[in-house]
């Protein structure tokens, strides 16, 4: 039974046979699960893994299977050697029997029939032949990569953060605030309106990042874990932070994207509300140069952007407070 | 993020996806038998899962939630697309 065959063959089994098949055979879940993902009693997961597997059996190469079927009659007292193979066929090794008396009957049984006990033997074969199939069954390559950044940018499935609620409220106010807070800023640069589309568009960025977001990648109370994590990701970290800001404990990471360059976010500080972008200077090559760290408040929040050697910073704080103490104004 | 969002959060996403994503969509083309639609089925799991499923209390029936989920939105999803054919089939069934 090639790996091809064995989903041809569950191709074949009648659909309410399918489902209980395949959870049985990935071993992840108990019956109890798989009746109450199905939705259906724990009996009847049993006779539909008993029904299935026989078609299955019939539908393979090997036709050993019996095609006694009885899932209308009592089957306690005085069990056939049939009887006990349809109830043996939904047996999973170690599994609690002690709720079904059937079960226990046929497992008595087991031990009592020679003949029981090689067809059992036979029975587990095809089992873990099958569920070995059923394991190399192709995933699509990336798929978990396309789950994790469709989750992560889909705009209508979003939970948000709770201090960025008040600014989804805001909406278009806040980004015209936004604008103004920066225009009225004396930056002393010569690319003026550069710096301001360029700054702004990242903490747009920043801001649709925090509002679409709902999980780190990984979490950690240490800053250097989460910087690893970050390199190990092929997402920027931080080579530098602003004096004793690595003093305010991190609360988790995450890797994100913007046009299509990696960009680090690591949230931080006593109630998590500081938020630290991190991209690599040399991908965004027309960000302005800021040596010096400056925190620009506004009525929704307080950000900063600078440059580091390799990395442009963006902070993003809804308790400018904490960060006075780095972080010049 | 709040303390809350933490509490609620604890499961990492990106391990919760790595976990279960084989098992699901095995689970999902065994329904499907259609990798295209496996596919989707996963994905649109762990959307519902980002939507609704983060408020989940017992972090241990989380595999169960996963599995349940992507068995209902199997269900729904054909109901959807079949609503005319099966109408049609119905029909010629009683006749």
């Amino acid at each position: 039974m090639d790996s091809k065959s064995a989903l041809e063959a569950l191709n074949n089994i009648d659909e309410t046979f399918r489902g209980p098949l395949v959870l049985f055979y990935m071993k992840e879940l108990s019956y109890k699960e798989i009746a109450e993902i199905l939705e259906i009693p724990i009996g009847t997961v049993m006779s539909r893994l008993s029904r299935g597997k026989a078609q299955l059996k019939k539908s393979s190469a090997k036709p050993t299977q019996t095609s006694y079927d009885p899932s209308r009659e009592r089957v306690k007292r005085n069990m056939t050697n049939d009887q006990a193979k349809f109830i043996l066929q939904a047996y999973r090794k170690g599994q609690d029997v002690s709720d079904s008396p059937e079960m226990e009957a046929a497992l008595k049984l087991l031990e009592e029939s020679h003949e029981l006990q090689q067809w059992y033997e036979e029975d587990q074969a095809f089992d873990n032949a099958f569920a070995l199939k059923l394991e190399n069954l192709e995933i699509p390559k990336g798929l978990d990569q396309k789950i994790l950044s469709q989750v992560l940018t889909k705009k209508d499935n979003v939970i948000e953060f709770p201090w960025w609620k008040q600014f989804s409220v805001l909406g278009a106010v806040a980004s015209y605030v936004l604008v103004i807070g920066l225009i009225l800023l004396p930056t002393g640069s010569n690319h003026f309106v550069e710096t301001v589309m360029t700054v702004e568009t990242f903490q747009e960025f920043a801001n649709q990042s925090l509002k679409n977001s709902f999980a780190f990648n990984a979490r950690s109370k240490d800053w250097g874990t989460l910087v690893q994590y970050l390199n190990e990701h092929g997402t920027p970290a931080p080579d530098s932070l602003p004096d004793n800001m690595d003093q305010l404990p991190p609360v988790g990471c995450m890797t994100l994207e913007f046009d299509q360059k990696p960009v680090g976010m690591i949230c931080f500080g006593k109630n998590s509300k500081s938020h630290l972008f991190v991209i690599n200077a040399e991908d965004f090559p027309q960000m302005p140069k800021r040596q010096i760290p400056i925190l620009e408040e506004n009525s929704f929040a307080t950000s900063a952007y600078w440059t580091g050697n390799e990395r442009d910073y963006l902070l993003i704080s809804s308790d400018p407070n904490e960060l006075k103490e780095f972080v010049s104004f | 993020m709040d303390s809350q969002t933490d509490n609620t959060n604890d499961l990492d996403f990106q391990d919760l996806v790595s976990n279960y994503y084989q098992p699901l969509y095995r689970f999902a083309y065994s329904l499907a038998r259609n990798a295209e639609e496996a596919s989707n089925l996963a994905q649109q799991t762990f959307l519902i899962w980002a939507k609704k499923g983060s408020s989940l209390k017992d972090k241990t029936k989380v595999k169960s939630w996963l599995f349940t989920t992507l068995y209902r939105e199997f269900l729904r999803l054909r109901r959807k697309s079949s609503r005319f054919p099966l109408i049609n089939a119905e029909a010629i069934e009683h006749e």
